[in-house]
């Protein structure tokens, strides 16, 4: 419990445990807890007062409302509504009668001065009843009826199975005599349980009404703040981490038989889903997409929702699952873009850029609206790009560019494509608008590499080595890097300079076959006969097919 | 000298709290310091809480806005004010307050003082005597309690002529943007027309002023630039002025901002070219006040419009490509329940979405409007019960027309016609 935290509901155990000391210490102690309590209360809260107790010893129920209406009467701006959750058995219907005619009374003088004011009764008694089963729900038929005539507006707690039971006696019927059910996993009441479901409840209801502070951003629970006062007075607050989760599918079942329907369930859902994908949460997203499924009981499920499963399955890395639901969403909805494109996505992932180009065609040719169209163009460009098909890499990449594709990845590609093409001239004027765009940290070194490479291709070596030596600042121990280098020394006969580069790139990679040649080479050409044959052999050596290697080292040892 | 201003609304989500953020801009630009607390439905807001806040700052006043819903709610607030802070003076202002009976005091215990005038000017002229120690009786367009119990009313107070002498409350940052999903703008306050309902013609003195279309876009671009891109006018008759409209437009237009405006007019303050300008600067929906379908309790009430007026208005709005809210009531003065009925086919005839303000709701008769200082001659039958002093009758009357449980029926039939529960709730 936090004292500057504003809780929303308050759960009170009230049953002392079994071994209990006296029990009239104990519904003291109780009361004091809770009386210290409401001040911590939101202006509008509900207290939930859960006993198993029969009505004769119900008493902490009175006690408890008593409490609050006095609260209520030194503060005249709040308002609360107190929720009595408890058996029931037709053999205490009499004696409950008398305990809510108790409660009538005290709320009376609040349901006056709601009609003397205009306004909602600042104190008003909404009843939870447990039954077990169908049975229970007919016996207490009057009851219920009684409690709804008195303003008590009941609902009724029942195990999952007897739910549809329960629901049909409904039928045909213009009005029942309870307002809601909630579905518990118990066959018989336990007050734990029933907070843990009914304070769920509150939080997907909360979330239904669009309510950000039920579930805010970056909580990972249900965060709808609340206490909990146990019998012996101590005071925890109510998040459980998994609380949504382990509840979330009595939930559903509950309110396919209430109002919300399962229209409500759905959506409540796709918000609760949507704010983990937003937190980056994807597998209590999936969990959460998977419970709205199966509520389809026809079996048919939205593609739409297909689609959500396989974009956080996606988003997990696990292409495989994400790829199993856009094939059933297609079947779905075989003209869908979107599904069309993170069918590609998730080609494009394994590497299979055929099929990935293809893929994001159709999605193209389905009519994908932005901004998703442009980057269909641009992985179709990257398709074919990988697959060294370059002039349909630039012409998709160019679609992409019209489409007013931001930062540098498109131009960088863009020039890659002229690079393959054999174009250096004009690739860097792309890759130079590439590094105009400012691009990641994690791209800049590429971008440096593949410009230095393009003047290495003009032959322009010494701005390719300025460009190198920018490079080398993001990634200093980059093997190709080196060896660029190492080149362009040697086409400007810096010798020396190339040796350390080409050193430097055996280093990082020892098993170079090629850098000890290129190092022969440059030994060769500053004439060191010796060092050159060694350093040829070593090469050959480490990699046999390197002709260049072998005709100089023939060359030199027949000379 | 502190000033602490709360807005208390737990009927809906907290909105911009615009009037106080008005009040608060001039009396932080006049140099009393102050602090705005807004609470909606869904502000977690604990006694404990509050009390803290109280503690924290320590106002010599604390000013609350009253509403019919929210005044009894308010007086509680007040009272919890006043234990813990006895000598600060509890104030209210706002369309329950400005014609409310002084004698309304009597039942409101912790409560000091009315505002009668614009809260602007009147709330400056309160601190200055506040801090000045001077006596709090006799001030100008306040009403209060003298120190023997009696009860006072302050001589009138014009407000400014010039809305731009009054700070803006996002400019100045007591508004944040940055916190809202929609901001809420006055580009001008008041209405010329007579409708026996709204108490805005006697608190505006039936005529129209206006910021300056300057004023007007800086607020725009500034709000514009902290990310939000949701406007709502609250201007009754947005586009009375239609050249100035379109000169606001116009600048808009070639600023280039992207905005999302909810805004209010007239049927007859509209035509084609207007409408096709709204879509372009990104105006998404425009509400009209139908009150009723039945031509013969529009002439009732004073707003003598014709109904193909309404209809051709509504059909240009929605071939615009705007969608089109109409706010109506049903237990108006000369309103039968068939034309109650009328008006709630109209609007879905129309092809209007039953949605938001587009939910009807009974009138609710308020102090300062023609029908509750006339109620007998409007035909309206307030309950016997008495009621306190504060409250107008409020929606505790029938008519000469329509018994409650007619007025009941038309509610029911609104919430099952409404497409989203009939969410929309009066203050």
């Amino acid at each position: 419990m936090e004292e500057n935290t504003v809780y929303s509901n308050l759960f009170c155990l009230c049953d002392p445990p079994l071994s209990d000391e006296g029990e009239a210490q104990g519904a003291e102690r109780l009361r004091e807890s809770f009386s210290g309590l409401l001040p911590l209360l939101d202006f509008s809260s509900t207290c939930y007062l859960i006993s198993r107790q029969p009505p004769t010893e119900a008493r902490c129920f009175e006690d408890l409302l008593h409490e609050v209406s006095s609260f209520l009467e030194q503060n005249r701006f709040l308002q609360a509504n107190v929720r009595p959750v408890h058996p029931f058995s037709g053999n205490d219907a009499d004696a409950w009668i008398e305990t809510y005619l108790r409660f009538l009374r005290a709320c009376k003088p609040f349901q006056q001065e709601g009609y003397r004011e205009q306004i909602i009764a600042r104190l008003r008694v909404f009843p939870v009843i447990f039954l077990k089963d169908a049975a229970a729900v007919m016996e207490a038929g009057p009851f219920l009826s009684f409690l709804q005539e008195s303003f008590f507006l009941p609902s009724i707690l029942i195990p999952s199975q007897a739910i549809d039971e329960v629901a049909s006696l409904a039928t045909g019927r213009d009005a029942t005599p309870w307002v809601r059910i909630y579905a518990t996993d118990e066959s018989s009441f336990e007050p734990e349980r029933a907070h843990e479901i009914l304070h769920a409840q509150e939080v997907f209801d909360k979330l239904l009404e669009d309510d950000a502070e039920a579930f805010p951003e970056g909580n990972d629970s249900a965060s709808l703040e609340s206490l909990v006062l146990d019998h012996n007075g101590d005071v925890r607050s109510a998040k459980k981490k998994d609380l949504l989760l382990s509840t979330m599918e009595l939930v559903g079942t509950s309110y396919r038989v209430n109002p919300q329907g399962a229209t409500g369930w759905h959506q409540l859902c796709d918000r609760m889903a949507t704010r983990f994908v937003r937190q980056g949460m994807h597998e209590p997203a999936i969990t959460v997409w998977l419970s709205s499924a199966r509520a389809y009981l026809s079996g048919v499920v939205p593609p739409s929702l297909l689609l959500y499963i396989a974009l956080s399955h996606y988003e997990m890395g696990n292409l495989e699952k994400a790829m199993e639901a856009l094939t059933e969403a297609r079947e779905g909805d075989p003209h869908s873009a979107d599904i069309r494109y993170y069918m590609g996505q998730c080609e494009f992932g394994w590497r299979d850029y055929i099929e990935a180009a293809d893929r994001f065609q159709e999605a193209l040719e389905l009519g994908l609206p932005n901004p998703l169209r442009v980057e269909a163009h641009y992985y179709r460009g990257l398709s074919h790009y990988h697959l060294e098909e370059y002039d349909e890499a630039l012409e998709a990449l160019g679609e992409a560019a019209k489409g007013g594709m931001p930062g540098s990845p498109l131009p960088f590609y863009q020039g890659l494509c002229l690079l393959g093409k054999e174009d250096p001239q004009q690739a860097l004027s792309y890759l130079q608008e590439a590094l105009s765009r400012g691009p990641s940290s994690e791209d800049h070194f590429h971008v440096l590499f593949y410009i230095a490479h393009a003047h290495k291709e003009t032959e322009d070596f010494t701005n390719a080595l300025a460009y190198c030596a920018r490079a080398e600042e993001f990634q200093p121990d980059n093997y190709e890097l080196w060896n660029l280098k190492g080149f362009c020394h040697f086409k400007l006969r810096n010798h020396d300079e190339a040796i350390a580069c080409f050193e430097k790139a055996i280093e990082i990679d020892p098993k170079s076959g090629i850098d000890y040649a290129n190092i022969g080479s440059n030994l060769r050409d500053k004439g060191d006969t010796e060092g050159a044959i060694t350093m040829y052999r070593k090469a050959l050596s480490l990699d046999p097919t390197l002709d260049f290697a072998r005709d100089s080292l023939n060359r030199l040892l027949s000379s | 000298m502190k000033i602490l201003l709360i807005e208390f609304n737990p009927f809906q989500p907290e909105h911009t709290p615009i009037s106080l953020g008005y009040l608060a801009a001039c009396a932080k630009a006049s140099g009393f310091p102050t602090d705005l607390q807004n609470v909606g439905s869904n502000t977690r807001m604990s006694t404990a809480a509050f009390s803290r806040i109280l503690e924290d700052l320590q106002p010599q006043l604390i000013g609350f806005s009253a509403y019919q819903r929210n005044i009894f709610l308010v007086n509680g607030w007040a009272q919890a004010c006043k234990r813990l802070l006895p000598e600060t003076k509890i104030l209210i202002g706002g369309p329950q307050a400005t014609f409310m009976p002084t004698r309304a005091l009597r039942d409101l215990a912790s409560i000091d003082l009315i505002c009668r005038a614009e809260g602007e000017v009147a709330l400056l002229g309160l601190a200055g005597r506040l801090k000045e120690g001077q006596p709090l009786i006799d001030v100008p367009g306040w009403s209060g309690r003298g120190p023997d119990d009696t009860l006072w009313d302050g001589p009138p107070l014009a407000p400014s002529q010039d809305l731009d002498e009054y700070p803006s409350p996002y400019l100045d940052g007591t508004l944040n943007p940055g916190k809202m999903d929609e901001a809420i703008l006055l580009a001008s306050r008041g209405c010329p027309y007579q409708c026996a309902f709204c108490y805005t013609p006697r608190a505006f003195g039936k005529r129209i002023r206006y910021h300056s279309l300057e004023r007007v876009i800086e607020e725009l671009e500034w709000i514009r630039r902290q990310g939000l891109q949701s406007f709502w006018f609250a201007d009754p008759s947005f586009t009375f002025q239609a050249d100035r409209i379109h000169q606001l437009f116009d600048a808009l237009l070639r600023k280039g901002l992207d905005m999302h405006i909810w805004l209010e007019t007239r049927v007859d303050l509209v035509d084609q070219e207007l409408l096709t300008q709204m879509k372009r600067v990104g105006v998404h929906t425009v509400a009209y006040g139908l009150e009723s379908a039945a031509d013969h309790v529009r002439r009732r009430i004073g707003k003598p419009l014709e109904a193909d007026q309404v209809v051709r208005a509504i059909r240009i709005t929605q071939e615009a490509g705007l969608d089109v809210e109409l706010f109506s009531q049903y237990g108006l003065p000369g309103e039968s329940f068939e034309d109650a009925q009328g008006t709630l086919d109209f609007v879905r005839d129309n092809h209007v979405q039953v949605r938001g303000n587009t939910n009807a709701q009974q009138m609710q008769v308020y102090f300062g409007t023609r029908i509750q200082e006339e109620a007998e001659g409007f035909g309206i039958k307030p309950f016997e019960e008495p009621f306190p002093e504060y409250l107008s009758i409020g929606s505790r009357y029938e008519t000469e027309w329509m018994k409650t449980s007619e007025i009941e029926e038309m509610g029911r039939r609104w919430k099952a016609a409404s497409d989203d529960g009939g969410k929309h709730t009066v203050s």
